[in-house]
């Protein structure tokens, strides 16, 4: 299998924070979700695969290359779209397809005045007048503008309202009709992550808790409401994060099949995206 | 780098009507001065500052960050902006030159020589590529707004450098007539120790921005 982003044993220290020994392969052809609370370390991980950043332990692979985000034939082949836009404020949108003439040797400037007519975007009006939505579009345009074989999102989705978010997945979901395209999707929407990924990766507190087949995932893992006195019986190795309120408990598992065949006394609902995330960001257990 | 300088040019349109604004200023005050030498020293001086504030307008953007995931890397984000000094640098000699000589013409008095008056801008040119030669590695490391209030310490550094210079020279016993003969000599050992430093000082922003972290 082809990978598009390799990581191994990523290590990074912070005064405060340190993402701790972290292992994930991208399968190309793939699109992978990557989830995890404010402050998990996602875009440490991000900004280490791009190298804009000093790994401190660790390698990392972009398109089967060594230190890929320092290497320009393969940067040529990646479209990074940022929670932000970050092209200054006097630039409009056909000075940006001039610059990126020049800088991608592949720059498709039909293509990118296509998207930005799609997206509502006025050629002649300088960014500053954009909207954080706008601008995030403008990055969207310019990712998908140079033949690119891998699109990497850092949370770009949050800023885009639920109908241009729609219409971005499709796009994302088109892109990824070619064999070798790839996205790596950053966010805090569970839902987009639920509706267009293959593959779920979850952070919490630097340290990555799993790398999953969706399917699979959602699959397994199950809620089971249950009395203390059933939470109690329950297999430890079955529990991946738990809740009491006043009358029951939750628990999330990560067998409910298993769970089913051995007892019929339990409730068990399918876990959604964004529960699996609460349990596990609640309880810090690592998954299996 | 062609994208990068495309870049900076694209946004220094934003000041382009404050810059028409101050060369009429420059060329108002020359003839009220009646000596239009002062056109091109502060076309120089004037033109060799939009480095700093094409600086300004990456770092506000968080320009930087984004350009490392397109296929540039560190060192061209430096490259850049030293050539777009030196292309500023040039741009405002030629042009306060031909603006001078054109005040000159108007004015029909006694003007400076020419070769005199290119003497004069190239040394300003000189001391203003030195001053940003100094300040460019602080911007890199600090950011510009830290780095702009240092300017005046590199200013004052750069003067006093020439002015120690210049009194050691005396001091090795060139009296002004001799400095005339020396100028033979003077001028190129300024040319070569001058881009020795500016190529120093590029290789320090090298040496800063492979150790920068977004």
């Amino acid at each position: 299998m082809k990978y598009a982003i390799e990581v191994e044993g990523l290590t990074k220290h912070y005064k405060d924070f340190t993402l701790d020994n972290v292992s994930f392969r991208v399968p190309a052809g793939s699109i992978v979700g990557f989830i995890g609370e404010n402050g998990a370390g996602k875009t440490t991980t991000i900004k280490a695969i791009l190298d804009l950043i000093q790994r401190d332990a660790g390698t990392v692979r972009i398109l089967e290359r060594e230190n890929g985000g320092r290497d320009k034939e393969v940067k040529e082949q990646i479209g990074v779209i940022f929670d932000e836009c970050y092209f200054p404020d006097g630039l409009r949108v056909v000075d940006v397809n001039q610059m990126m003439r020049q800088i991608y040797r592949c720059w498709d400037s039909d293509k990118f005045f296509n998207y930005c007519k799609e997206f509502g975007l006025p050629e002649k009006k300088e960014v500053k007048e954009f909207s954080r939505g706008m601008k995030v579009k403008l990055s969207i345009g310019v990712a998908l503008s140079h033949q690119a074989r891998l699109i990497i999102l850092d949370d770009a989705c949050g800023a885009l309202d639920p109908v241009v978010r729609n219409e971005i997945l499709d796009i994302f979901m088109d892109f990824i009709q070619e064999e070798d395209h790839t996205v790596f999707l950053s966010s805090h929407i569970t839902s987009d992550i639920e509706k267009i990924c293959d593959y779920i990766m979850l952070i919490h507190q630097g340290k990555l808790l799993f790398f999953e087949n969706k399917d699979a995932l959602l699959y397994h893992y199950g809620i089971v409401r249950c009395t203390e006195e059933q939470y109690k019986a329950l297999d430890p190795n079955l529990i991946v994060g738990m809740r009491r309120n006043r009358f029951e408990v939750e628990v999330l598992v990560n067998n409910r099949q298993v769970l089913e065949e051995h007892s019929h006394d339990y409730v068990i609902d399918p876990a959604s995206v964004e529960e699996i995330l609460l349990y596990v960001a609640k309880s810090s257990v690592t998954l299996r | 780098m062609k994208g990068l300088l495309l870049k900076d040019i694209y946004n220094m349109r934003k000041v382009g009507k404050q810059y028409l604004l101050i060369l009429l200023f420059f060329t108002c005050y020359c003839f009220f001065l009646k000596n239009p030498s002062f056109f091109p020293m502060m076309t120089v001086m004037s033109f060799s500052m939009l480095v700093l504030t094409t600086m300004g307008y990456d770092e506000a953007a968080g320009f930087d960050k984004y350009a490392l995931t397109l296929p540039l890397n560190r060192e061209d984000l430096v490259r850049a902006k030293y050539l777009l000094l030196v292309m500023l640098l040039v741009f405002s000699f030629v042009l306060g030159m031909l603006g001078s000589t054109l005040i000159g013409l108007f004015m029909q008095g006694d003007t400076e020589p020419i070769l005199d008056q290119m003497l004069s801008v190239a040394t300003v040119a000189v001391i203003f590529l030195l001053v940003y030669a100094t300040i460019l590695p602080l911007v890199f490391k600090l950011g510009v707004e830290k780095a702009r209030m240092m300017m005046m310490v590199c200013y004052i550094a750069v003067f006093a450098g020439i002015f120690i210079v210049f009194k050691l020279a005396v001091g090795l016993g060139a009296s002004g007539e001799q400095m005339e003969e020396k100028m033979m000599i003077l001028v190129p050992a300024v040319v070569i120790l001058t881009v020795l430093y500016l190529i120093g000082s590029y290789f320090v922003s090298i040496r800063i921005i492979r150790k920068r972290e977004w």
